[in-house]
């Protein structure tokens, strides 16, 4: 398996569940925090490829 | 690129010996532990069942003896194929607006009963997205930090190791542009079993 495949996720290799509990605010927050985090360095590396 | 990945801080206090092998023993047949850690019947009826088992112990105690000593973004991937599916399964709106962050959704579980790999490269999981042609790609973030417990695999890969077994929720996601692919964000925290009960 190439290093990019072990990083992903296939189908057999997680099982999926729904949860029976609402996200807290706290969780909210810190997921829009982690998110916009995430989208920067993305943007970042497409930056940094140009 | 990989050079350039900022290097995550983890303490890792002294392995012994069998942990230090069975970390190395990890790095170089990776795929077969993961494999046989997702299907154990493969070679549960087998005699070396009971070497497997030592020497994930072992495994597990150099991890539970190595925490990360700082915040940390991570990043993971799923496979292309079924990034369709899972955005459905996950009830997640792939239209969602460009540069907007949805937390309205049902949160779910990811069960992984093999070790969860992440990177603090983002890169590697563009550069693997670049190589398809897909409208639609998907890229999993988790915010690492103190407390948690994390191998470093080569400093130079980026790549950090996280206890199998595990059980990550999803919080959020959002969606940006990718070249000509949308990327759909997902955020994940590791499952503790709180939340807001329904």
């Amino acid at each position: 398996m190439t290093k990019d495949g072990r990083l992903s996720w296939n189908k057999p290799d997680v099982s999926l569940r729904r949860v029976h509990f609402l996200l807290t605010d706290l969780m909210k927050i810190r997921a829009e925090r982690t998110l916009s985090e995430a989208a920067d360095a993305i943007r970042n590396f497409r930056n940094e490829k140009k | 690129m990989a050079g350039n990945v900022p290097h995550a801080r983890v303490v890792t206090c002294d392995l012994n010996q069998q942990e230090s092998e069975a970390v190395k023993f990890f790095l170089t047949y990776m795929d077969d532990v993961q494999h046989i850690l997702r299907n154990p019947r493969t070679i549960q009826e087998r005699e070396e069942w009971g070497s497997f088992q030592a020497f994930i112990s072992h495994l597990d105690c150099a991890l539970s003896k190595s925490t990360v000593s700082q915040k940390v973004l991570l990043y993971h991937g799923i496979s292309p194929d079924l990034a369709g599916t899972l955005l459905f399964m996950l009830d997640l709106n792939p239209l969602l607006r460009e540069g907007t962050v949805s937390t309205e959704f049902i949160p779910h579980l990811i069960l992984d009963p093999g070790y969860t790999l992440f990177t603090v490269d983002p890169g590697t999981m563009l550069r693997n997205l670049a190589g398809q042609k897909r409208e639609t790609g998907v890229i999993f973030t988790y915010s690492g930090g103190p407390g948690d417990s994390a191998i470093v695999l080569g400093k130079e890969s980026g790549e950090m190791l996280y206890p199998r077994d595990s059980a990550w929720v999803t919080t959020g996601y959002s969606s940006i542009r990718w070249g000509t692919t949308r990327l759909i964000i997902i955020s994940l925290e590791k499952y503790r079993g709180g939340g807001g009960l329904i």
